[in-house]
C-alpha cells in the first residue's frame, strides 16, 4: 500500500519535473563511477575530471596526439632558448576569467610557484625545478634548472588526464590562509572561477551540471565562436549495467571504460552507439597497456634467461583471443600503440622486437631454456631445481580485465611446468607492494607514461629512480623493476641522452631509442604482453561528429583537457 | 518511568556507552591490519593520471592528516575526535571533511532504510499474521505466500531487474542518484516528486526482499500464539475474533517482531550497500563501499561510528520502551 501510494505520487507529480533537454545538453559518464566530495572543485582535486579540466578550466595547449604537436589554446606559443633551459611563454591577448577578471602571465607564476610549494596535490606535475617569471602580461618565462628540450611536453601535454597544467585565478586563490584546504566551490561568488566556455551551475550528489557562458572572452577575442551544447552534465549513474541501460535509452551520451561484452551488446541493439574504431579491438589505445613486470633484485627471475624463457612460454594471441575475444592486438615494445609513439617504434622498437623474436611462442624452446639454466621436471611436472619448484606469483590489483589476462597467463605458464599462481589485491594494496618491492612479478604495465614521445615510457626503466632494499619507489613507474645491472645503467645513459634531444629531432631520437632498446631486450626486464584498448562509447541520438580513429581531431579520452576542443565541434543531432 | 527503575537505565546506558567504546576501537584496529597505508592509496589517486607521488609531498599529505603520529596517538586522537563529532578530513577526498561527506549521504540512506524498513514491516508483518491466523479466508492464504517469491534473491539482482524494465524499457522512473540534476533541493513539488520518483526502485528492491523474513516471523510466532490457553479462553469467552486475532494473537505474536525491528532499523543501512551502488544512491552504504576501496580509514570510521551508534542507541531506546509494550516485564522488582 506504501509503494502504491509512492508510485501514484511519483506518477501524479512527475509532470511537473522539469525534463533536460537533450538537443541543447550533453551528458558524459563520471569516469570513477561517483564524484569526489561535491563541495571539492579545486582542478587538481578529485572532481578535476568530472567537467572541471573539461569546461570550465581551459588548457594552455591542446595536444595532438597523432602528431605530437602542441597546439595553441590560452596560449600561442612556447619556445626555448639555445640551451633549452629558458621557456618563453606567450599567453593570447583578451582571455578574460569567467568574473570578468583579466587572465595574466601573474596567475601562470603564481599556479608554477602554487605546485611547487606542495599545498595541492598535483603529483603528475613535476616543476620542483621551474623558476617562473612574469615578463610582461601576456609572457612567461619557465627557466628549468638543466637543459630540458622536452619541457613543453611534461608541463603542457594534454594526452592524459592528469598532466598538463592547469592555471589558477590568482586573484581568488592568493586570498585564501590555506590553499591546502581550500574547496574552490561557492556558489554564491560564482566559485569556481575558470577561463572556459562553461560555468558550473548546479551540483546534486551525483550529478554536476554546467551551463555555457555566453560572454566567454573567445568569442570577443575571435578565437573561437561558442560551442553549441548549452548544458553540460557529468552523472554518476552507477554499476556498468546501469550505466549501459541508460545509454541504450538516450539518457547518456558519452560512456566510461566500458567492457567489451557491454559494447558489444549496445552496438547490437542500437546502431547509433559508436567508439573509437568500427572493428576490433574497438577502443582507442590506451596509455598502459598489459605487461609482466618482473622484480629484478629477486632470485631466481634476477637471471634474465628465465624470464626470456617465460616469454617463449606465452602465446600472446591466446591471451587476446581468451582474455579479450580477440579484441586487442599484442605488444612488444615498453610502448603503447600511440599514432605519434609508433612513428618512432615503426623503424627502432619493431625492429629490435623483430631481431629479438620478442613476439615468438616457443614452448618447446623456453622449455629447453629452462633446462639450460638447470632445471628439470619433477613428478608432478613442475621444474625443479636443487629440491625446490620454480614458483611464480603474479600479483594483480582486482579489476575485471587484469583478472582475466592473469588467469590466462598463468595457466599458460603451468602448462609449460612453472608452478604460477595468481595473486589478486585491492588497489591499495597492490601499491604497497609493488612500490616496496614485495613481488615476484606484477600483471601491470609499469612503463606507462608514453603518449606522443618515448622518452616517459623508456624512462620508467631508469637507474634513477632505484631506491635502498626495504625503501619504496615514490611511484608506480619510477622503476619498480628494480632493474639494476650493467644493461641497465647503459640503459639509463641513453635514456638520460634522449632527454637531451629536441624532440623533432627525429633521427637521433631513433637512434637512441633502439640503442637504449638494445640494452632493454637483452635483460627483458618487463615482457609486453598486448595493448590495452579503452572503449568509451558515444551515442549520436542525440549530438554527433564525435572524433573516431577516422577523424581523431581530438583523442578519445573524454577526461582531458582536450574535450574543450570536442565541445566546440559536436553538433546536436538534426 | 513506572515501570523502569534508575538502576535499569543507568545499567543500559553504560551498556551503551561500552557498546559504542568497543565499536569504535575495533573500527580503528581493522583498518590498520591491512598491509597498505593511505599513503599507497594516494599514490594509487595520483598515479590513475600517469603520475608519480613525490614522497615529500605524500610525507607532507600524512603529517597534515596526523597520519604520522604513533597509533596510541592517533587512537586518542581518534577517540577525543569521536566524543566530539569531528572526525577530520577524508583521506581520499582531501580536503573535504569526514562529517561534512557523512551527513550529506545520512539523511539519504536514513531516509530508504527507515522508509524500506518500516514499509517492509508493515506489509511483511500483516501478511505473516493474515497466514497465521487460522480464520484467515482461505483464499488469502494461499495467494500471499506468492509475494514472498522475491525474498530468496538479493535486493541488487531484483534492482537490475527493476532498472532494465521500469527505466530502459518503459522510462517510466530514474535510473540512478537520489534527485534530477533539474530541480532546486528545497521544500517544493518538482524537487520532493524527483526524491520520491529516485527512491522508488531502491526501495522497491529492498522492500520486496526484506518482506518475506517479517512475513515468515510474524506467521511462526502468531501459530504458536493460537495454541496458547489464553487465546482458547479468549474464544471460550465468545469475545469476537477480531478481538482475539487483534488484542491476544497480535499483541502477543509482535513483541519478538518489533525487538528485531529495532535492531533492523540499526542494522540496515549495512544492508543496503549493493542497492545503494547499483542505484548509485548517495547513502551511507554507497559511501561506505567506496571508503574501503579507497582505502580511507577516517571516512571508514566516520560512516562506522554512526553505524555503532545507531545500533546501540535503537538497542537502548528498545529497552527502555520493552517494558511499556510487554506487560509481563516489570523492572521495578528487580
Amino acid at each position: 500500500m506504501g509503494l502504491a501510494t509512492l508510485l501514484a505520487l511519483a506518477g501524479c507529480t512527475s509532470g511537473s519535473t522539469p525534463k533536460t533537454d537533450r538537443s541543447s545538453t550533453v551528458v558524459f559518464d563520471m569516469d570513477q563511477g561517483k564524484p569526489d566530495a561535491v563541495t571539492n572543485f579545486s582542478p587538481y582535486g578529485g572532481n578535476q575530471v568530472n567537467g572541471l579540466i573539461q569546461a570550465v578550466y581551459e588548457p594552455l595547449f591542446i595536444t595532438d596526439v597523432s602528431t605530437g604537436k602542441l597546439e595553441p589554446w590560452l596560449a600561442d606559443d612556447i619556445a626555448p632558448d639555445a640551451a633549452n633551459k629558458v621557456w618563453t611563454l606567450k599567453l593570447k591577448n583578451g582571455i578574460k576569467w569567467s568574473d570578468g577578471e583579466p587572465f595574466t602571465a601573474d596567475d601562470v607564476v603564481y599556479t608554477v610557484d602554487l605546485i611547487k610549494t606542495g599545498k595541492i596535490l598535483s603529483g603528475s606535475l613535476d616543476v620542483k625545478d621551474v623558476t617562473a617569471h612574469a615578463v610582461d602580461p601576456l609572457t612567461v618565462t619557465l627557466e628549468v634548472d638543466k637543459p630540458d628540450p622536452l619541457f613543453a611536453l611534461r608541463l603542457f601535454s594534454t594526452a592524459l588526464a592528469s598532466k598538463t597544467l592547469v592555471v589558477l585565478p590568482k586573484h581568488i586563490w592568493a586570498q585564501q590562509n590555506d590553499v591546502a584546504t581550500f574547496t574552490n566551490y561557492d556558489p554564491k561568488k560564482g566559485w569556481p572561477v575558470g577561463t572556459g566556455p562553461y560555468r558550473l551551475a548546479s551540483v546534486t550528489p551525483n550529478t554536476f551540471t554546467y551551463t555555457r557562458s555566453d560572454n566567454w572572452w573567445g568569442v570577443a577575442a575571435k578565437f573561437q565562436p561558442l560551442p553549441a551544447p548549452k548544458k553540460l552534465q557529468w552523472t554518476a549513474l552507477g554499476t556498468e549495467s546501469t550505466r549501459a541501460s541508460a545509454m541504450a535509452s538516450g539518457a547518456l551520451d558519452v560512456g566510461a571504460q566500458f567492457s567489451l561484452g557491454t559494447y558489444q551488446a549496445l552496438k547490437a541493439n542500437d546502431t547509433k552507439i559508436q567508439t573509437w574504431q568500427t572493428r576490433p579491438p574497438y577502443g582507442q589505445p590506451d596509455v598502459c597497456g598489459y605487461s609482466l613486470d618482473f622484480n629484478t633484485s629477486r632470485s631466481p627471475w634476477n637471471d634474465p634467461k628465465l624470464r626470456w624463457a617465460v616469454n617463449y612460454a606465452i602465446d600472446r594471441q591466446k591471451l587476446i583471443d581468451v582474455a579479450f575475444s580477440g579484441a586487442s592486438k599484442p605488444m612488444l615494445t615498453p610502448f603503447p600503440d600511440f599514432p605519434a609513439i609508433n612513428q618512432v617504434t615503426a623503424v627502432t622498437g619493431s625492429a629490435e622486437a623483430d631481431r629479438t623474436n620478442v613476439g615468438t611462442f616457443d614452448a618447446a624452446k623456453a622449455k629447453s631454456m629452462f633446462e639450460a639454466a638447470g632445471y628439470h621436471r619433477g613428478g608432478s611436472g613442475v621444474f625443479e631445481k636443487d629440491g625446490k619448484k620454480l614458483t611464480l606469483v603474479i600479483k594483480n590489483f582486482d579489476a575485471a580485465p587484469k583478472n582475466a589476462v592473469t588467469a590466462v597467463l598463468v595457466e599458460q605458464l603451468r602448462q609449460i611446468g612453472i608452478d604460477a599462481s595468481q595473486d589478486k589485491l585491492t588497489v591499495p594494496n597492490f601499491v604497497a607492494d609493488e612500490t616496496s618491492g614485495n613481488f615476484q612479478a606484477n600483471l601491470f604495465f609499469g612503463s606507462c607514461g608514453s603518449t606522443t614521445h618515448p622518452w616517459e615510457s623508456l624512462n620508467a626503466f631508469n637507474v634513477s629512480h632505484l631506491v635502498s632494499k626495504g625503501e619504496k619507489i615514490s611511484g608506480f613507474y619510477a622503476n619498480p623493476f628494480r632493474w639494476d645491472t650493467d644493461n641497465a645503467k647503459k640503459y639509463s645513459g641513453v635514456v638520460d641522452k634522449l632527454a637531451q634531444v629536441p624532440p623533432n629531432d627525429s633521427t637521433n631520437v631513433q637512434k637512441l631509442v633502439m640503442e637504449a632498446l638494445g640494452y632493454w631486450y637483452q635483460d627483458l626486464p618487463m615482457i609486453p604482453l598486448l595493448n590495452n584498448y579503452q572503449i568509451n562509447p558515444v551515442s549520436t541520438r542525440n549530438w554527433t561528429d564525435w572524433p573516431t580513429a577516422a577523424n581523431p581531431y581530438v583523442w578519445g579520452l573524454y577526461v582531458s583537457s582536450s574535450v574543450q576542443k570536442l565541445l566546440h565541434t559536436i553538433q546536436p543531432a538534426r | 518511568m513506572s515501570r523502569l527503575t534508575r538502576r535499569y537505565v543507568l545499567g543500559r546506558a553504560a551498556r551503551l556507552v561500552l557498546t559504542v567504546w568497543l565499536g569504535l576501537t575495533l573500527m580503528f584496529i581493522i583498518p590498520r591490519l591491512g598491509r597498505s597505508s593511505p599513503a599507497d592509496a594516494i599514490i594509487a589517486k595520483l598515479a590513475a593520471g600517469g603520475g608519480a607521488a613525490d614522497p615529500s609531498l605524500v610525507n607532507a599529505y600524512e603529517k597534515r592528516l596526523g597520519l604520522h603520529e604513533s597509533l596510541w596517538h592517533q587512537y586518542l586522537d581518534y577517540l577525543w575526535n569521536a566524543i566530539r563529532f569531528d572526525q577530520g578530513y577524508s583521506l581520499s577526498e582531501f580536503p573535504a571533511t569526514v562529517n561534512s561527506i557523512v551527513l550529506e549521504a545520512l539523511p539519504w540512506t536514513f531516509g530508504l532504510v527507515i522508509s524500506a524498513t518500516l514499509i517492509s514491516f508493515v506489509m511483511g508483518t500483516l501478511i505473516g499474521a493474515i497466514m497465521g491466523w487460522p480464520k484467515s479466508p482461505r483464499a488469502l492464504r494461499r495467494i500471499l505466500p506468492i509475494t514472498l517469491l522475491f525474498s530468496s534473491l538479493p535486493a541488487f539482482m531484483i534492482g537490475i531487474v527493476l532498472l532494465f524494465l521500469f527505466a530502459q524499457q518503459w522510462h517510466l522512473l530514474p535510473f540512478s542518484g537520489a534527485y534530477s540534476a533539474d530541480v532546486v533541493p528545497g521544500p517544493n513539488l518538482p524537487f520532493v516528486s524527483s526524491v520520491v520518483s529516485h527512491a522508488i526502485l531502491p526501495l522497491l528492491s529492498v522492500v520486496l526482499v526484506q518482506m518475506g523474513a517479517w512475513a515468515m516471523g510474524m506467521r511462526g510466532m502468531l501459530i504458536t500464539t493460537t495454541s496458547e490457553d489464553y487465546v482458547m479462553l479468549a474464544e471460550a469467552k465468545g469475545l469476537r475474533p477480531h478481538s482475539v486475532f487483534l488484542h491476544y494473537g497480535i499483541r502477543t505474536a509482535i513483541l519478538p517482531q518489533v525487538t528485531s525491528l529495532g535492531l533492523a532499523l540499526g542494522t540496515a543501512a549495512g544492508g543496503v550497500v549493493v542497492v545503494e551502488t547499483v542505484f548509485a544512491y548517495p547513502g551511507l552504504g554507497n559511501l561506505l563501499y567506496q571508503a574501503i576501496l579507497a582505502n580511507d580509514y577516517t571516512v571508514i570510521e566516520g560512516v562506522a561510528f554512526f553505524l555503532i551508534l545507531g545500533v546501540s542507541v535503537s538497542t537502548f531506546l528498545l529497552d527502555l520502551v520493552y517494558p511499556f509494550l510487554d506487560p509481563r516485564i516489570d523492572m521495578r522488582g528487580r
